[in-house]
């Protein structure tokens, strides 16, 4: 163990680098003073830790609430070690015997990390020196993503308006006719391998009921789930046009 | 359709596009007048012929690209006036390697092994399209999976997945550096493939691939969820 000055003069020779979280914090006082990881001492990391984490704390800097959740993780493994060891005759205590596996396994998961990161970085400067045309525009690639998120919107006001339409013709809906989604995912599908596209008020004819319409918009959005099919607008406020999509059998089936 | 008119269309076809050209694409746009192997052919010769020229082919994100040299990059830079120096964050790298390691991966997933919160990087990483939406876990809650884009491809400057070292390379390189001895080897498995039994949402092949080979060498599985 050490005495309390080595390890102020240890805490202050840190020039307070960056740590991304308690992980990153003991990674470096273990590297800094050659500590095997399979044998951590601790005792002196644990006041070296906290030594830190009150550095932090003078200096006036946040201290998150993972560094102090890691000081407290650190003083029960370190409170564990000192008390006595169960029987050795009974040795058919899991492998959790040292309380300080749980602590090491996570430091070397880190610590790959730690090293794909550089290798990362080592790309970004690589690739940084090259330069390729850049997109002129958000190209329509790109947009997928966003259409997922965006065009919900856009559908559901599109449905909505959908339903204002047809106004007040569900009162007469008393025979309650069994329309599935299954059906209406037939049909869309069905409509959609006649045209290579279609627009979203199309799905709809004009004599359609509420049900009708409610089942064909859960459908819709069923098929776009499971990537059978692709929405887009073409502008803000324009037609929603849905087409099949092409290269996905829909992986995510349930 | 002669070869070489082939050749021709394909380089002027990356001349236009701005992004990588996938084979698919080419031969899509070709009506099927070559396939892959002939493909794969013609742009090896490619490349080849334009190692003699100022720019080059470069092999991307699953696709092929017109680029330039790493040398004249200073050039380049003064001419089209951007300054690449933003480079990600640490922690944004950090976020970003470990799902490339490991998706489909949840937030929290990600919080465990950083053991810190990583939802504004996330956040900011899904911004710049790094990273996509892989599906919904299926577990209590419904927490999204991430996964790398094809974005993260380009930036990087890999041609797909597998042109990232495995964990077990970064693994033995930190090995051969701790000669420590073994202790009983226990904190040295590779931790927690909780998700091994997760299905794949949208596997890319690489990924898959990439994904046995984390797996495989897991043992045991600790319960500690």
């Amino acid at each position: 163990m050490e005495s309390l000055e080595t390890i102020e003069e240890k805490s202050y020779q840190i020039k307070l680098p960056t740590f991304e979280g308690p992980l990153d914090l003991l990674l470096h006082l273990i590297r800094d003073q050659e500590i095997d990881i399979y044998d951590i001492p601790i005792s002196q990391i644990t006041e070296q830790y906290i030594a830190y984490i009150e550095l932090m704390r003078d200096l006036n800097l946040d201290v998150a609430g993972e560094f102090l959740v890691m000081a407290a993780t650190l003083t029960h493994i370190k409170s564990r070690l000192l008390l006595p060891k169960p029987d050795p005759v009974n040795p058919d205590e899991e492998e959790g015997d040292d309380p300080r596996n749980e602590l090491v396994r996570k430091l070397l998961e880190y610590k790959i990390y730690k090293e794909t990161t550089s290798f990362l970085r080592d790309r970004e400067e690589f690739r940084g020196n090259i330069y390729v045309r850049e997109p002129a525009k958000e190209s329509a690639a790109d947009g997928e993503n966003m259409l997922n998120e965006t065009t919900l919107f856009d559908l559901l006001s599109a449905f909505n308006k959908l339903l204002n339409s047809i106004g007040g013709t569900s009162s007469k809906e008393i025979n309650l006719d069994e329309i599935s989604v299954t059906e209406k995912i037939n049909y869309i599908m069905d409509a959609l391998s006649r045209h290579v596209q279609m627009r979203f008020e199309d799905l709809f004819p004009a004599s359609v009921t509420y049900m009708e319409i409610v089942a064909t918009f859960m459908a819709l959005l069923e098929l776009i789930r499971i990537k059978l099919v692709k929405i887009k607008q073409a502008q803000l406020f324009g037609s929603i046009i849905i087409y099949r999509n092409e290269n996905k059998n829909g992986t995510d089936n349930n | 359709m002669e070869l070489t008119t082939t050749k021709a269309i394909i380089e002027n076809i990356l001349l236009v596009s701005d992004r990588p050209v996938t084979p698919d694409k080419i031969i899509e746009t070709l009506e099927g007048a070559i396939d892959a192997d002939t493909f794969k052919n013609i742009m090896d010769e490619l490349m080849h012929e334009y190692k003699q020229r100022g720019i080059q082919i470069i092999e991307i994100a699953m696709g092929y690209q017109l680029a330039t040299r790493p040398k004249y990059a200073d050039w380049i830079g003064r001419f089209i006036n951007i300054d690449r120096k933003t480079k990600l964050s640490k922690a944004a790298l950090e976020v970003l390697s470990i799902i490339a390691y490991r998706q489909p991966i949840t937030r929290i997933e990600i919080d465990t092994i950083r053991g810190v919160d990583s939802g504004g990087v996330v956040k900011s990483l899904i911004d710049k399209k790094l990273i996509r939406g892989m599906g919904r876990k299926k577990v209590i809650g419904k927490p999204m999976m991430f996964g790398t884009s094809r974005r993260f491809l380009e930036y990087f400057g890999l041609r797909n997945l597998a042109d990232l070292p495995t964990i077990e390379e970064f693994r033995e390189k930190e090995e051969n550096i701790n000669t420590s001895e073994e202790n009983d080897g226990e904190p040295r498995r590779k931790s927690g493939q909780l998700f091994a039994e997760q299905q794949q949402v949208e596997p890319d092949d690489e990924m898959e691939d990439e994904e046995e080979l984390l797996t495989t060498e897991e043992t045991t599985t600790e319960e500690d969820i």
